[in-house]
């Protein structure tokens, strides 16, 4: 039985400060973080100790594979929600706490971006100068990209090179429903054709089928090798083949299509009978192609579209969940997923385009796009389109244009936005939030597998998170409401 | 603008998560599909009109929110450093 598709997701932002190009991004996303962190009950301390990010799921070393630095001296913050704000690379960055299903994942995801909003509006407070603004996108058009991962607990029993290659299929072709389009293409067009407008912003960025580097040479199958859990049971897969979003269905869908897939996987009724022959060319060539025409050619011969490969996987995740069901996923995750998915795969097949706007990001970009260069003549080159482009991404409620082309939601603002403060019920996160909401004082340092509490004259006590599922509100609410003090709690713990 | 809305789940789920409550279950048949390319849709021309004069009530509202200075602000947006 596949085991319960815990997952997460990390969104790098992309920062200007307005009027000031050369402004360092890495000082304006500091101030950012510590204008919202304020005085905020939040740990200030991330514990790095069991952070080993070189560390691949296949078992050995590339010697030529650069390790991804850790870098400890940046702003880094748990918040009473389980999630993680800090400053990575040059970028702010939320990470989500860990959520049990899609629905759940999607509004701490929403709650993020509203995060984000009013980190914003803090920093304007006590910043004079150039206003900070972050955009939820991927691309900055010049060649230059930062990620938005995803994260699924998976069995570490599951062979991993099976997981990489039946997973790969839809990875190249989700796309349909989760790219987040962009004006143009980057780096090398290795189709050679001409593209004015694509369905993926991140497509353009990836280089190889698997590997372990995430900011050169980016793989479609992330091989980073870091649990976070116990690690004889689970595997994290890392997954950075994916565009942030705006549209909550393409945020919802990405995830919990992939979560029930990976299900498959470890139940081993997903088969190999998708698998494509050249995954690399053909993540671009499809995100290249708007209007669904190119054909991929799998391994065993034959030639199927993107939107036939996702019917092809839509009808056997149908057939799994006929036998299996979909608790794994959340059962009312699942469902809603399938309908979903099944509803947009069927409007394409008739391209209405005009419902699939609120549904999906770039076939909502594309239709503003379209419209704006239809109204003023213009060209696609024109820097209009491509402001355009970066705006859609714009968290700024009075700026964003994803918030005007009339997205549906699935969340509402007001369940967001408690999820900026709340942690979710349902994982381990519940622990590190409530925590960090009563005792805040006492934690020293946090990260996703442990808290780390100052008792007094004691020595610090590190208390283990090792199984995601352990620490949920069934397990701890009223051991947290009971306990007076981090170290009575430290001390109910250990008895 | 409101697209028609895919069948979901009813109930139950809205009320507890605070998801959106606009919701209805409807199972459908796996669709048929043939393996010709499917003609694209004609819209009556009514259908039409009103998806153009959506179009265009948005675009009026873009047109007030965009960057003034496109070509500067395109220029200035450079991103380096990410993963």
């Amino acid at each position: 039985m596949a085991i319960p598709k815990v997952c997460g997701i990390e969104t790098e932002y992309g920062i200007v400060v307005r009027g000031m190009p050369d402004a360092s991004p890495i000082t304006a996303s500091s101030i950012l973080v510590n204008a919202y962190l304020g005085d905020r009950v939040v740990s200030p301390n991330w514990d790095f100790e069991d952070e080993t990010p070189a560390n691949d799921a296949r078992g050995y070393s590339l010697e030529d594979a650069i390790a991804p630095e850790v870098e400890t001296h940046l702003v880094n913050a748990v918040l009473t929600n389980g999630a993680r704000f800090y400053v990575d690379h040059a970028h702010p960055e939320v990470s989500t706490p860990e959520c049990i299903d899609a629905l759940e994942l999607l509004r701490f995801d929403r709650a993020g971006e509203f995060i984000m909003r009013r980190a914003m509006d803090e920093a304007r407070r006590v910043t004079s100068g150039g206003e900070i603004v972050v955009y939820k996108n991927n691309s900055d058009g010049k060649g230059n990209s930062y990620g938005c991962h995803e994260n699924y607990l998976v069995a570490r029993q599951t062979p991993f090179g099976r997981l990489a290659s039946q997973i790969t299929p839809h990875f190249i072709t989700r796309q349909l429903f989760c790219g987040a389009g962009k004006v143009g293409v980057e780096r090398h067009a290795g189709d050679g054709r001409h593209v004015d407008f694509q369905i993926s912003q991140r497509a353009d960025f990836f280089e190889e089928e698997v590997g372990l580097e995430t900011t050169l040479k980016r793989p479609i199958v992330n091989t980073r090798d870091e649990p976070h859990c116990d690690a004889t049971r689970y595997r994290r897969l890392h997954v950075i083949v994916g565009d942030a979003n705006m549209a909550q269905v393409s945020t919802f869908l990405k995830v919990a299509t992939t979560a029930i897939l990976l299900a498959m996987i470890e139940d081993d009724e997903l088969g190999n009978d998708l698998l494509v022959a050249s995954p690399v060319r053909d993540i671009q060539r499809i995100s290249h192609d708007p209007q669904l025409q190119v054909q991929v050619s799998l391994r065993d011969g034959r030639k199927l579209t993107a939107l036939q490969i996702q019917w092809e996987l839509y009808t056997q995740a149908r057939r799994y969940q006929s036998v299996h069901g979909l608790d794994c996923v959340g059962a009312g995750s699942g469902e809603l997923a399938l309908d979903l998915w099944e509803t947009i795969l069927t409007a394409f097949d008739t391209n209405d385009r005009a419902s699939l706007a609120p549904l999906v990001d770039w076939v909502a970009k594309e239709r503003i796009l379209n419209g704006y260069r239809e109204r003023h003549n213009l060209s696609w080159n024109d820097a209009r389109l491509r402001a355009m482009d970066l705006q859609y991404h714009d968290v700024r409620p009075d700026k964003s244009l994803a918030a005007r082309v009339g997205l549906r939601e699935l969340v509402t603002d007001e369940a967001a936005t408690r999820a900026m403060s709340t942690p979710p019920d349902t994982t381990r996160a519940y622990f590190r939030g409530r925590c960090l909401e009563k005792f805040g004082a006492s934690v020293v340092s946090a990260n996703w597998d442990s808290l780390v509490f100052d008792i007094g004259s004691e020595p610090l006590r590190r208390v283990p998170m090792m199984e995601p599922l352990r620490g949920t509100a069934a397990h701890v609410a009223r051991l947290i409401d009971e306990s007076t003090s981090a170290a009575d709690l430290v001390r109910r713990l250990g008895s | 603008m409101k697209a028609r809305l895919p069948p979901i789940l009813s109930g139950d789920l809205a009320a507890e998560r605070d998801f959106m409550p606009e919701r209805t279950h409807k199972t459908r048949p796996a669709p048929q599909r043939s393996d010709e390319q499917v003609a694209e849709t004609t819209t009556p021309a009514a259908h039409g009109e009103k998806i153009k004069a959506e179009l265009d009530d948005l675009l009026d509202e873009i047109d007030g929110v965009l960057e003034e200075n496109a070509e500067e602000f395109v220029k200035s947006y450079v991103q380096k450093g990410g993963q």
